[in-house]
């Protein structure tokens, strides 16, 4: 998966437009996180590439792109 | 051969509704469709204030009198899985016999768990009737989560419904294994996930920390459901020597659509063998897989030779499974 690609279905999950989110983001500052949210990208790691991550670990990466290039370095 | 089999299963819920209009009315954030598409709850039945959870307890049950699966008189053991009991102490299930006029040469006892509560008990059932100790169980799984809920929580309130189911189990003579194998599983490293943190003695008196009310950390329940139940059923499966063509249907804890249509698609279960039924009536904790059970069984999406499987899990950490086919 692309950055581009993965900034979409946190936007999905967000439920912002598309190319809302830049990557600079911390998902927990973001106005629109809630549970709701976090569910949707569990499901969407779980779904798309078999990850299996807690709600902690995701938020412990800081922003969108940390995270991103956590999960595809 | 003595093997346990379910002999019947009635259900009862409150006659209080909560839609999801009522549920959102005077807060802008939520919208009732946006509370259906993510739970797939249209309404939910909560206990009146004066009800308990020994109530509906005993409302289901004589149903299943009514019905002439069983009488009180045959009753030899009550298994009472709830976490909303009537008093601290005693146990509702000893209340139980007295007020459904249960012989008192029967057993009684409370166990407290919550969504993977029926499979336990189910468990728990096969060990009293397979070893000899009796020949039958009234199983009942009640609880009124609504009252550990804060009006203004939609989140939660969202989820939960208040009921109470009660399952005849019996002795068959047979060599078939009617129940089982079972899989369980503890993590309380994740106790706090779903909690009520005041009341009980590590914080007796609710205060600003710690309140009497239901908390729950909704994406890490999540999370351990996704990673915790297909390993289950996964080992389950290999423990039984199944594969899921082995299986005529799968009845889950009715959590709520979204993470159930997950937990489907992540074991590769056909959608018609899948059992989601929670939209009139919420996730009723304890009470999901017999009530789901039952209105299978009524619709007959189920018949006598079928093998079902149950899979419990939520608060506690805690979740089991087995494989029950129906005499």
């Amino acid at each position: 998966m692309n950055e581009k690609d993965f900034y979409l279905k946190i936007d999905e999950a967000l439920g912002a437009d598309p190319g809302t989110v830049t990557g600079q983001e911390k998902l927990d500052d973001t106005d629109t996180f809630d549970s709701i949210a976090m569910m949707e990208i569990l499901v969407f790691l779980d779904e798309d590439f078999e990850i299996e991550m807690t709600p902690e670990k995701i938020i412990e990466h800081g922003t969108v792109q940390a995270l991103f290039q956590k999960l595809f370095p | 051969m003595k093997k346990i089999a379910i002999k019947g299963i009635e259900y009862h819920v409150p006659d209080k509704t909560l839609n999801n209009d009522e549920l959102v009315a005077g807060h802008d954030d939520w919208t009732s469709e946006k509370i259906f598409s993510k739970t797939g709850i249209a309404e939910r039945r909560l206990a009146a204030e004066d009800e308990t959870a020994g109530d509906l307890a005993e409302k289901a049950t004589l149903k299943l009198f009514e019905s002439g699966v069983c009488k009180a008189e045959d009753i030899q053991f009550i298994l009472l899985c709830t976490e909303s009991p009537d008093y601290f102490l005693p146990c509702t299930a000893t209340l139980l016999q007295d007020r459904l006029n249960i012989p008192k040469t029967a057993g009684a006892l409370d166990f407290n768990l919550g969504c993977s509560g029926f499979v336990y008990g189910l468990s728990l059932a096969k060990g009293l009737i397979e070893s000899g100790q009796v020949d039958n169980v009234l199983l009942i799984t009640s609880d009124t989560y609504s009252k550990f809920i804060e009006s203004d929580d939609i989140g939660v309130r969202a989820i939960f419904g208040d009921a109470a189911a009660a399952t005849f189990l019996e002795a068959e003579d047979t060599d078939q294994e009617l129940i089982g194998p079972f899989v369980f599983g503890s993590n309380g490293a994740g106790y706090d996930k779903i909690i009520v943190e005041a009341g009980g003695a590590r914080h007796p008196n609710p205060d600003e920390q710690f309140q009497r009310k239901l908390l729950m950390n909704g994406p890490e329940v999540f999370s351990f459901t996704i990673s915790t139940v297909p390993r289950t059923v996964k080992k389950l499966l290999s423990d039984a020597n199944l594969t899921l063509d082995d299986v005529d249907k799968f009845i889950y804890h009715q959590a709520n659509t979204y993470m159930l249509e997950h937990l489907r698609k992540k074991s590769k279960i056909d959608e018609d063998k899948f059992c989601v039924d929670m939209e009139d009536i919420g996730n009723t904790v304890s009470a999901t897989i017999p009530i789901a059970l039952k209105r299978a069984l009524d619709r007959n999406e189920i018949k006598s030779g079928d093998r079902v499987m149950l899979v419990g899990f939520g608060v506690g950490l805690s979740w089991a499974g087995t494989l029950c086919t129906i005499p």
